[in-house]
Formats: structure tokens, sequence, C-alpha cells
């Protein structure tokens, strides 16, 4: 049974808007209320002892009667009138959200939390794929949890989102699991705009949350840096260090050529700089190193952020005058 | 990946749990080869020295012995609580971190593992 | 930071917690005393040691290391209470010095609440050993061998085997105050204060003479401030919030500085000048690793209107400015959202947003000298560029969603998405210089294809079912497909044109002689973004027996981007898992879970060819 909980009708602010709403209106939008007359939360609590021990811990439990945007106070600000379940005590002659009714489960929670965090709920993508309050939420619970979340919130988002849970036991991963952030760190659960997370912003805006020092705006940029971490990053776990999708260097790859340098065949044996450019003080005295043929490629091709520190950008040239400051490495 | 979790009630005072996963990971570049340029072309300057001569190596079949990943993880904590009343009980339990680094990458062997022993009280009330 | 240094820093927070706690556990204490007021939760005190073999950093990536194999003592207190107005929480959970946090709230409904909090905790990272940079040309030789080259490379690690870490803290609050007098009302203050302390490091590369890169110690220490006020509220149908938000970053790290080495020829030692004149600096010490520090501030105002049967509607409007005070560029962001939501009838609802948006950031223009200025015989090419940013753009975004209950249980939603991005300039990677004496078109030849850098169009749609599996389980099958025209790519990310003919090649008229050519014109398309997406997903779960149930997921995605020129890229990724739930006793229960994460994908190599 659903019904749609009787409230003051306030229309005055939507009548700019009644040409659309006319339009727009279903004759089967609302249901008749079916519920008989309010009797009052003490009424309830009569029978449903084990809601009365917990309900007054709660948040709900301390509204305050300007705070109840409807006709009813208590149990029926949900529920809507009891008069007809309490006279016959039948479960179906009183409204009982559940994850069932999809988005209708919902509405008895929306005609207060119609704002801050939950303004977007109703265009959300858990809303679209009907995701409901009591999915995450527990009304009847022992309150104590923040936000009334039915279990730990890592678990509540990982009850459904099973592959991201695995994809955090990957050697790579945010500290989701050992505490130290949570799934609502980086996304706006209830939805916004942008379904991402940093509200009204895209989702890069949500990295530069916690790493603001790759925000610039940069003077020599790294163009997936502006365009999409994701390009790059697999923020919920990778094989690869530092969250990338794949190693180095294939992801860098993808979209650069190797340096020249790659293809040249490397002298087998041990080196040092010449005489010369000791003599000279070039700054190398003290240095060598052991070659071997595929040595140039193990230079060129096993990490190009070695020399490309700055990926993210910089306002520091890089040496080279034909690269136009461009490189990325200082 | 495999996980675990089992939690068994021994008596009515003393429950164990446990909690695994191992994670078999790899991260490889399918080694392949370059053909040889065929010619020189003409509009290539190449240094008097080495005129006519191409100074590339074309092999890249070993690029997976300095760029592949290959790990091996495995996570595990068991433990113990002991009932003391309904308000108090004892808790110890032992949790491994362990590594194996099978195809070392710049950071050198990665291998490693860490086992830290924990021990105490809760008192609910 | 030395060890010492850092232990003072974590013998601060503890001293801070410890008067958290008292003030906390004042705060709650001063709550009872009514008959309403409850106090439940739990405390744990312990202690733990432990101790590590090999490299830990990777595996215990969060796990502070200093002390570990000291005994220390730990503990959790996790506390809710209230009386007849009133709620509070407290959790507070000490590990170790570095490794530490609590939460603690304060809510009277109607009234005000109070909501604060601080974290701590290190992250390990990586120590690169570098030792992969040693090589030395080899020259062929006619008999197969191959002579010792010029070009060398080599590694100098500054401070070996260092270990490197961050410490991580955070500290939060907010207030928020009822407004008895409006429907909703409310008025939030916020502060949200990072600070990232340690050491990294941070490689400086010297490429001239011979390419020297070096690992170096640089020490970490940024900050974040955030302040955040907000009001909102209702007025008959219709809700309105404003928010108002200021980030300062600051990278108070200090100044690293780098002695870049003396550009020489590395085999024609002697031509020193000939190397330097093609750099920007040489035997000059200068910065490095430098943080920039920033400034953001954000408006947004939101208005949403309850049409009643007609469904809701709402706006925003987000304003955003970003400063980077170092450099005074700035960007500036400006996005308009729209959103509907409505039951077309008892079985069928319908959301639809609409999304535009602008980022704008400021050109900058990029002066250089003269590529081998001075130099005898040289052309003197001007390399001045204008910086254009990639972050540039225009998009505008629709989303359409019909959700339809075809049944008891049963749920089928279609969604269909277009989004539009218009940029500036997708990649600067290829050349921008300021060719002299060159016509139009020869100069094209060496700039990206503007059409095709500049707009990307994505459809997506999405098709899900929802059933239930009688009342034991449950399950939904989704199938997705994206178009995508024009992916963001490097569009000549690789393959060089010939130099014949090309203005990119100079003969040096002067004593040397030779060939030089400054960055040749490529041709070749690269990216990992796919212009096609199909992408398959199937969950279930089913209650087996009272006492056995099975979840599981499969995901299957095939992408593809065919309108590359030299190549198609493909990425294929399947992922399925299991999860058993089982409880063989009372007494005994068990989860099993195996997960399963294939992605492979290709790339084009195109290394050029070598002539130098």
């Amino acid at each position: 049974m659903r019904c749609k909980i009787p409230r003051p009708q306030t229309w005055h602010a939507a009548l700019a808007l009644a040409g659309l709403a006319c339009v727009l209106a279903s004759p089967a939008g609302v249901l008749a209320d079916e519920q008989g007359e309010f009797v009052g939360s003490e009424t309830c609590l009569e029978c449903h002892e084990d809601v009365a021990a917990t309900y007054g811990r709660s948040v709900h439990g301390k509204l305050r009667p300007y705070q109840y945007t409807g006709q009813a106070e208590g149990c029926e600000s949900c529920h809507g009138p009891g008069g007809l379940h309490a006279d016959s005590n039948e479960p179906a002659d009183i409204f009982v959200p559940t994850t069932d009714l999809g988005h209708d489960g919902v509405a008895a929670c929306l005609d207060c939390h119609k704002t801050g965090h939950t303004r977007d709920w109703d265009t959300s993508v858990h809303a679209v794929s009907d995701v409901a309050c009591l999915s995450c939420h527990q009304m009847h619970g022992d309150g104590t949890r923040p936000a009334l979340l039915a279990d730990t919130e890592e678990k509540v988002c990982f009850s459904c989102h099973l592959d991201t849970a695995a994809k955090f036991r990957l050697p790579s991963h945010h500290p989701l699991r050992e505490g130290f952030m949570t799934c609502s760190s980086c996304h706006g659960v209830h939805g916004d705009p942008f379904q991402g997370i940093a509200v009204g912003e895209p989702t890069r805006e949500a990295c530069l949350e916690c790493h603001a020092e790759h925000a610039g705006p940069f003077v020599f940029e790294h163009s997936p840096v502006q365009e999409d971490c994701a390009i790059c990053h697999d923020v919920h776990g990778t094989v690869a260090n530092s969250l990338l999708r794949q190693n180095e260097p294939f992801l860098c790859l993808q979209c650069h050529q190797p340096h020249f340098h790659s293809i040249l065949a490397g002298y087998e044996g041990d080196y040092s700089p010449p005489q010369g450019a000791i003599d000279q003080d070039w700054g190398y005295n003290g240095l060598s190193g052991t070659s071997q043929h595929d040595s140039m490629k193990r230079v060129m091709l096993t990490k190009c952020t070695q020399c490309h520190q700055s990926v993210h950008g910089t306002d520091l040239p890089s040496q080279s005058i034909t690269g136009q400051g461009r490189a990325l490495n200082r | 990946m495999f996980f675990v979790n089992a939690n068994l009630t021994a008596t009515d005072k003393l429950d164990f749990f446990v909690e695994g996963v191992i994670a078999m990971s790899q991260g490889s570049f399918t080694p392949f080869n370059l053909p040889e340029p065929e010619g020189i072309p003409a509009d290539v300057h190449i240094s008097p020295d080495h005129a006519g001569a191409s100074k590339g190596a074309y092999d890249f079949s070993g690029i997976g012995d300095y760029s592949d990943l290959d790990y091996n993880q495995l996570e595990g904590t068991l433990g113990a609580n002991y009932k003391l009343d309904k308000r108090a009980k004892l808790y110890a339990s032992v949790n491994l971190l362990d590594l194996q680094d099978d195809q070392p990458y710049v950071y050198g062997d990665l291998t490693g593992s860490i086992i830290t022993y924990a021990a105490g009280m809760t008192v609910g009330f | 930071m030395t060890a010492n240094a850092k232990e003072m820093t974590m013998r601060k927070h503890t001293r801070f917690l410890g008067a958290v706690v008292l003030l906390l556990c004042w705060a709650a204490t001063g709550l009872a005393g009514d008959d309403e007021s409850f106090t439940e939760g739990s405390a744990s005190v312990g202690a733990h040691y432990g101790d590590f073999n090999d490299m830990p950093d990777r595996v215990g990536e969060y796990v502070n290391l200093d002390g570990l194999s000291d005994l220390t003592a730990d503990f959790v207190l996790d506390l809710v209470g209230g009386n007849t107005d009133t709620l509070y929480r407290v959790y507070l959970a000490y590990t170790d010095a570095a490794t530490n946090g609590f939460e603690f709230g304060l809510d009277n409904p109607g009234l005000v609440s109070v909501d604060f909090g601080y974290s701590s905790f290190v992250h390990n990272l990586d120590d690169d050993l570098l030792t992969n940079l040693q090589a030395r040309e080899g020259v062929p030789q006619p008999d197969g061998t191959f002579n010792p080259g010029g070009k060398q490379i080599y590694h100098t690690d500054n401070d070996p085997l260092r270990r490197y870490w961050v410490e991580y803290e955070r500290f939060h609050g907010e207030v928020k105050v009822d407004l008895p007098f409006l429907e909703n009302g409310v008025v939030r203050l916020g502060y949200d204060d990072q600070h990232k302390q340690g050491y990294k490091q941070r490689m400086t590369i010297d490429h001239c003479a011979f390419c020297h890169v070096e690992g170096n110690t640089v020490r970490v220490d940024q900050r974040t401030k955030k302040w955040l006020a907000s009001v909102e509220g209702t007025v008959g149908a219709v809700s309105a919030n404003y928010d108002f938000a200021r980030t300062d970053f600051a990278d108070l790290g200090g100044e690293n500085l780098h002695r870049w080495k003396n550009a020489n020829h590395p085999v024609n030692g002697t031509a020193g000048a000939e190397f330097a004149s093609r750099l920007l600096f040489e035997d000059v010490t200068l910065p490095y690793a430098d943080g920039a520090d920033n400034e953001k501030l954000t408006h947004n105002a939101g208005l949403k209107i309850d049409l009643k049967r007609a469904g809701s509607l709402k706006g925003s409007y987000t304003h955003a400015t970003r400063e980077n005070l170092k450099t005074q560029v700035k960007s500036k962001f400006d996005a308009y959202a729209i959103g509907y939501a409505k039951r077309l009838n008892k079985d069928m609802r319908l959301t639809a947003r609409f999304l535009a948006y602008e980022t704008k950031v400021d050109d900058y223009f990029v002066n250089l000298p003269n590529f081998r200025a001075d130099v005898p015989g040289a052309n003197n090419l001007d390399f001045d560029w204008n910086r254009i940013s990639s972050a540039n753009r225009k998009v505008y975004q629709g989303d359409l969603n019909l959700g339809w209950r075809v049944g008891k249980g049963r749920h089928l939603k279609v969604s269909w998405r277009r989004q539009t991005i218009d940029r500036d300039a997708m990649t600067q990677s290829q050349t921008t210089y300021q060719f002299t004496g060159l016509a139009d078109n020869e100069i094209a030849a060496y700039m990206p294809s503007e059409a095709y850098a500049n707009e990307t169009v994505i459809n997506r749609l999405k098709l899900r079912y929802d059933a239930r599996l009688g009342l034991k389980g449950k399950y939904n099958l989704a199938y997705a497909y994206t178009s995508v025209d024009k992916p963001f790519m490097n569009p000549t990310a690789m393959c060089e044109e010939s130099l014949a003919g090309t203005p990119s090649a100079h003969v040096d008229t002067g004593p040397i002689g030779r060939l030089y050519y400054y960055q040749r014109a490529r041709y070749g398309n690269g990216t990992n973004q796919p212009n096609q997406a199909h992408k398959v997903t199937a969950r279930g779960s089913y209650q087996l027996s009272p006492r056995t149930s099975v979840s599981g997921y499969l995901t299957w995605a095939k992408d593809k981007n065919d309108e590359m020129n030299l190549y198609e890229f493909q990425r294929d990724m399947l992922t399925p898992g299991v999860n058993v739930w089982t409880a063989p006793s009372d007494r005994l229960l068990f989860t099993l879970g195996w997960a399963y994460n294939k992605v492979e994908s290709n790339a084009n190599l195109c290394p050029p060819f070598f002539d130098g």
C-alpha cells in the first residue's frame, strides 16, 4: 500500500510554474489517504515497544514541533495516519517504507530532507537505480550510528559494490579499509548536479580536496590532469603504484612515443665520464655505471616519472629550449 | 583474490575469529620486437663515422624484465574474545601483512611483512 | 624531519588528543541528568606490538612503522548518549602517536549541532633506487660489435635507502544552527584543516652533457585550510540554499635548490656553447619541486521547487575562482545545472538533468631565449609560445532517465546521456613555434587539427533490469553503450614526419655544419579513451537455505577506438566475483569470497629513428 501524507498546500511560490505543472501533472500522482485519522505517537508506542526503546534516543525522536513539515509529528510524520491500523492491527493499514518500494519508499523522507545533502536525491544515480533511503539507513536501529546508517559506511556501500570492495585489496589503494577515509570522503552519495563529488563542480575538484598541490593552475600543464584524473588513475585500487591504471611506461606510451634513445643499443661494460669531462670539471666526476646491451631501454622504458616528476603540472620550465620548457621534469 | 571470514563461538564465553585475504596481482607488458627499418631514409643525416649504419636496436623482448609487476599478498587476522561477564571481555589478536614481490621494479624488491600482536579488554556501558 | 623531530610532533599531537578526550568526557557528563538521559557504548584498552621484515613500506603503506616494535598502549572509546533534548557521540581511537583520531558530535535538534573531529595517519612513500638509470650508448661496428659511444646516463641517490613518509592530519569542524522561524532553515559554518608533513623523494635531471638523474630528499609541509558557510531554507514550495567556501593551499616545505651542471657536448666536449645555446639554463642553481600556493573561492546558489503532482524542479549556479599565488594565473569556473523529477504514473518515473559549465584559465605567454642564439651560422629560431590551458572548455550535458515498474519487484530503467565538451586546446603536445618566414600552411603542418582537438561528443545509453527471485533472491542486469565522437586523446602523440622539406630542420652553416632539428611534426594519434564502449554488468544474491546465501557479480567491458589513424585501441575488462555466506551451525559463521579482475589493453609503440 502506498500513500501520500497530506501536507499544507503551499503553492504560492509555484504559481509561476503553474503552466508547466498543468502540462506535466498526472492524475495518478497522488494516492488517496486511506489510513484514517492521526492518533499520535503514544498510541503507536503502546504496541511497538521495541521501537519505543530506541526511537526516543534517535535524532528523529528529539525533533521539535516546528521541524515537522507535515500535519503530524512523531511516528505519523513518516507512516501517515495510524487510526485505521490502530483499530485493525493490520500491517496493510499503515504505510511502511521498504526498499521494495523504490522511490515511493523515500517520499516520506524527502518531505523533510529536501535541502542540504539530499537536495539532489531525486535525480541522483542512486535514485535512478531505485536505491531507497532504507537501503543504507535504518530508522529504527539503535540510533547509535552517525546518520542512522544501518552499518559502518564501508559495509553499507560494499554490500552492493562488491567489485569495488575487492579493488581496495589491491597493492595500491586509498586508505579506506584502514579506516582513514570513507566512501563519502569522495562520493556525493545523495547526488549532485555533476554526479560527482565536490558539490557543484566536476569530479577533478574532489581529488583536489586532498591533493590541492596539483591544483595549479600551472604554466606547464599535462592535459589529462585537466581532463579527468581517472584517465591515469583508478582511485579504488590498482596493481601499479600510485593508483595508476597500468604500470609505467605502458600507461604513458598509450599517449606518447618513447624517447628516440630507447632504440639505441647499449655498450656492454663498465663506464665512467671521459678524462676530458673530468679535466674540465663538468660536474660528473666520481660517477660510474655498468651498461648492458639493453641498458638504454631500461633507462627509457621503465618509469617515465623518474625524470618527468612534475606530471601533474609545474610553473618551472624544464631545460630544453626546443621542448619549450614543457617536459615537466622540474 | 580470495577472502575468508569466520567466526567460531567455541563456548558461551569464548569465540574465535579469522579474516584472511590472498591477493595475487600482476601487471605485464607483452614482449615485442620491432622490425629493423628498411634502409635509412635518404633525408636523414647520419654522422660521417656511422654512415649507412643503423644505430638502432629493435629487440624489445626484454621489456617485461624491467617494467612488469608481480605481487602475492597475504593479509590475515586471527583473534579471540573471552567474555568475563555481560559487559566486559578480553580480546587478543594477531595480524599479518605479507607481500612477496616476484618481479622487482625500480623500487627494488618490495618483499616485506609486518606482524602485529594486540591484546586488551573491552567494557560495555 | 629527523626521527626526533617526528617524535616531537607526535608528542604534540598526543597532548592535544589527551586534552580533547578530557574535554569531550566533561562535555558528555554535563548532558546527563534528566529522566531520559542515557549513555551507552564501549571502551577498549589494550596494547600492541609488532615487528617487520625486509621492506615493509609497500605492504604496510599506511602503517606507522616508527615504534612498531615497542609495546604501545592503544584504546578505543565509542560513546553515545543524550537526554531529553540532546544527543552526543564521542568516538576516539588511539593506535599510536601518529595514528589516532576522534569524532565528536553534539546535536540538539531544532537548535544547534556541532561536529568536529581529527584524524592522523602515516602514508609510507616509495624510495626509487634509480638503479635502472645507468647506460652507455653502444656504437655498432661492421663486425657486429659495439664500441663505447658518447651518450652516457648516470644516477646518484643522494639519500640512499631513506624511508619516506608523510604524516597526514586533518581537523574538521562544523556548527549548524537551526532557524526556528524558517522551514528547513539552517545556517552552517565549517572549517577544515589538512596538514601533510614528512619527506618524499624527488628527482632532478641534468641532461647535457651526460644524463644524470639524482634522487633528493624533499621536505613535505603542505597545508590546506578551508572555510565554509552556508544558509538554506524552505518557503512554501521553494527551497533555496547558498554555499560559500574558501580554500587556501600553502606549500610550507621551503625551497628546493639544485645546481644544474655546465652544458657540454657529450662527444665534442669543446663545443660547450653549442649545447648551452640550446638550453634555457645551465651552470646555475635553481629551484625545483616548487609547490604552487593557491587560493580558491566558491559560491553556489540553488533553488528547488516542489511542483507537487508535476514533480520537482531545481537549479543551481556555481561560480568558482582559483589563483596560483606565485604566478597569479587565475582560473574561473561557472556552472549552471537544472534537474527535474516527475512520476508519470504509478509505475513510471522520469528524471532529467541539464548541466552547462565553462572553465577558463588565463593564457600565459612563455618567453624563451632564441635557440642557439649568437652561435655563428645558426638560425636563432624563436620558441616563444602562448600557453592556452587545456582546462579551458565549455561543457553541456543532458541526462534523461526513465524508471518503469514492469511488475511486482521488477524494474526497468532506461538512461540516456549526451555530453559535449568544447575545448580551447585538448593538448599542446605538438609544437607551437613562432616560425619565422613560413607560410601559414607550412606552420599548420605542425599543429594538431583544430577540428579534431577541440570537441568531444559523448552519447551513452544504459538499460538496467532489476528483479526479485521470489522471496529469496534478487538480481539486476545492466548494459551500457557509449559512443564518443573524438574522445580525449593526444592527436599528435607519435610517429614523426620525415625531415625532408620541413621547417623544423636546419643545416648549420657554421663551423660544425651539422643538421639540427627541433621537434619533428608527429602525426599518430594516441589515447586510452574509447570511441565505442560496451559494458555489461550482472549482480545477484540468493538465499540457498536459511543458513546459506550467495551473491555474485560480473562485469564485462569492451572498449575500442577505431577512429585513430594508426591503430585500433582496444581494452577488454572482465571482473567476476562470488561471495558465499554460510552458518553451518549456530556457533560457526563463514564468509568466503573470490574476486577476479583482468584488464587488457594495447598501445602503438612508435619510437623515432635515432640519427643523433
